[in-house]
């Protein structure tokens, strides 16, 4: 009887059902809690190993994983120093700017003695949000707390309110420096990615600054090619490019909720 | 004289239960946990190894306890030791009391011992990494610890009681470990679900029915104030800590009264 089931069980043809989509599980941090044992410490540093050891391709496939379980780290310890470093470099310089900030600015919260999620926080609220007001504001919370840096930030700060600065240097210096100073090779090699995406930016900022004053004011990308300042657009290797957004060059954000635009 | 004479009764038990391998494999299983996790840490290696460690010690710890309670204790009811333990002179609470400071006593110990080698090892980690933010060793630690103990001192009255309580021992090591998630993750949970309410459909209603646990459970979770020793900051420990404490060691005792109570009236068939 049993071998006559299996037997028939065994002749059903294998039907395929449909693989809905599919991606890396990210349980909340609620939860989380309770699977651990009670421990929100080991919860958030098991899972930003886990986010840390995570594979990332370059088509943005994985970040939407990376926000999530970065955002439930900074939830259970927002104080941990790896999740607000990693999200800063990976997530604020990989298009999520939005939500890299977002974890930066509950370290700030948390970590009160440290300057640096600060000093990221600010530059990225001046560099992608163009909100110099707020960003000398929270570099002013940094000096308050640096040693060595203080007079720095506050000069930075000063800058920023009096909008003489030209942003895209300082930001590519400061990612040049993390780079550099990255023990990690696979860590060094997604930051050197984000080198070159912001070293593009800045030649094409260089060639809108020539184009302009003889043809007037830059209405596409193309246009530069063609006035033959620049003999290609320049390739990002997170393939997400460049766009025109009022009169400026700037990355293109990666769109995270909704239909992704690849270009 | 008679009561010097239960304890070391009772440890000597302990000792024939193979305690001295259990903490040997503690110790193993603690330090590579440890030296293991700093291993996957960029920015603060030895921040990441003491806060795995001192999560590997709560848990390995309550596992100890609850098998030494069983040794101790609930052998004591199943294999008929009490015919010969009772036959002495002395009330059934002194008994219960010595076998109880007994468990802690080892429970407390092993803490230290394993607190130590922790100290030991993430000194030895941190010493290849300068961090930004590095981790405090000294009288910040000694608090995070202390306050640890007075969260195993509570689980052992929890482990005694069910021990007394109930018909077979493996239910102290189910009821004791529940007991155990229960009480440190409920804080931790009402905190969570106060801040994000996007979680569950109904959050307000969990967070009340969960909050009403607040007044059944010592909180147990709010005793891990481990962020004073991960970021040498004194300001990280929850002001009312005194209150805390209190509480949890008042808890205990009304555990233990339980427990005292439960074993006079126990009907020995």
């Amino acid at each position: 009887m049993f071998a006559a089931i299996a037997a028939w069980r065994a002749q059903q043809p294998v039907t395929l059902k449909p693989q809905l989509f599919v991606d890396r599980v990210v349980i909340s941090a609620p939860l989380l809690v309770a699977l651990h044992g009670g421990d929100r410490f080991l919860a958030a540093d098991l899972e930003t190993m886990r986010l840390s050891a995570t594979g990332m391709d370059d088509r943005g496939v994985n970040t939407g994983y990376l926000v999530r379980a970065q955002r439930e780290v900074a939830r259970l310890n927002p104080c941990h120093e790896d999740n607000y470093y990693l999200a800063n470099g990976l997530l604020t310089w990989g298009g999520a700017v939005e939500q890299g900030n977002e974890v930066l600015r509950a370290a700030v919260k948390c970590r009160f003695w440290d300057e640096f999620p600060p000093f990221f926080y600010g530059i990225n609220l001046s560099f992608f949000q163009h909100e110099n007001e707020e960003a000398a504001r929270v570099l002013e919370i940094g000096a308050q707390r640096s040693t060595q840096n203080a007079a720095a930030m506050r000069k930075l700060a000063v800058m920023l309110r009096a909008e003489q600065f030209a942003n895209e240097r300082l930001a590519l210096n400061y990612l040049v420096q993390q780079r550099d100073s990255a023990a990690d090779p696979k860590l060094r090699d997604m930051l050197d990615k984000r080198v070159i995406r912001l070293q593009g930016l800045i030649n094409l900022r260089e060639a809108q600054r020539r184009f302009e004053p003889e043809h007037g004011p830059l209405a596409r990308l193309e246009q530069l090619i063609e006035a033959g300042i620049i003999d290609g657009l320049p390739i990002d290797p997170l393939r997400l490019g460049y766009e025109l957004r009022d009169g400026h060059i700037e990355l293109k954000k990666l769109k995270i909720a909704g239909l992704e635009e690849q270009p | 004289m008679l009561s010097s004479l239960n304890l070391s009764t009772g440890l000597r038990l302990a000792i024939r239960a193979r305690f001295g391998w259990l903490s040997g494999s503690s110790l193993l299983v603690l330090a590579l946990a440890a030296f293991l996790a700093a291993q996957f840490s960029g920015r603060h290696p030895a921040t990441v190894a003491l806060d795995i460690g001192l999560s590997v010690i709560r848990l390995l710890l309550p596992l100890v306890l609850v098998l030494m309670t069983q040794e101790l204790l609930s052998r004591e009811f199943d294999r008929r030791y009490f015919l010969n333990t009772l036959s002495y002179p002395q009330p059934r609470h002194r008994l219960l009391l010595s076998r109880f400071i007994a468990v802690s006593s080892l429970t407390l110990g092993l803490l230290l011992a394993l607190s130590g080698a922790l100290a030991m090892l993430v000194w030895l980690v941190g010493r290849s990494y300068a961090q930004g933010t590095p981790v405090a060793l000294d009288h910040h630690y000694l608090i995070t610890i202390t306050l640890m103990g007075v969260d195993l001192l509570v689980l052992t009255a929890v482990a005694t009681l069910l021990a007394v309580v109930a018909s077979t021992p493996s239910f102290v090591l189910i009821g004791t470990f529940g007991f155990m998630l229960v009480a440190r993750s409920f804080g931790a949970i009402v905190d969570l679900l106060t801040r994000n309410t996007s979680v569950v459909s109904d959050a307000e209603g969990y967070r009340t029915g969960i909050g009403f646990l607040t007044y059944l459970l010592p909180d147990l979770g709010a005793l891990d104030v481990r962020m004073v020793t991960l970021y040498g900051k004194m300001d990280l420990l929850p002001p009312d800590w005194p209150l805390l404490v209190l509480s949890s060691l008042t808890y205990m005792a009304g555990l233990l009264a339980l427990a005292v109570r439960a074993l006079n009236r126990k009907r020995f068939a």
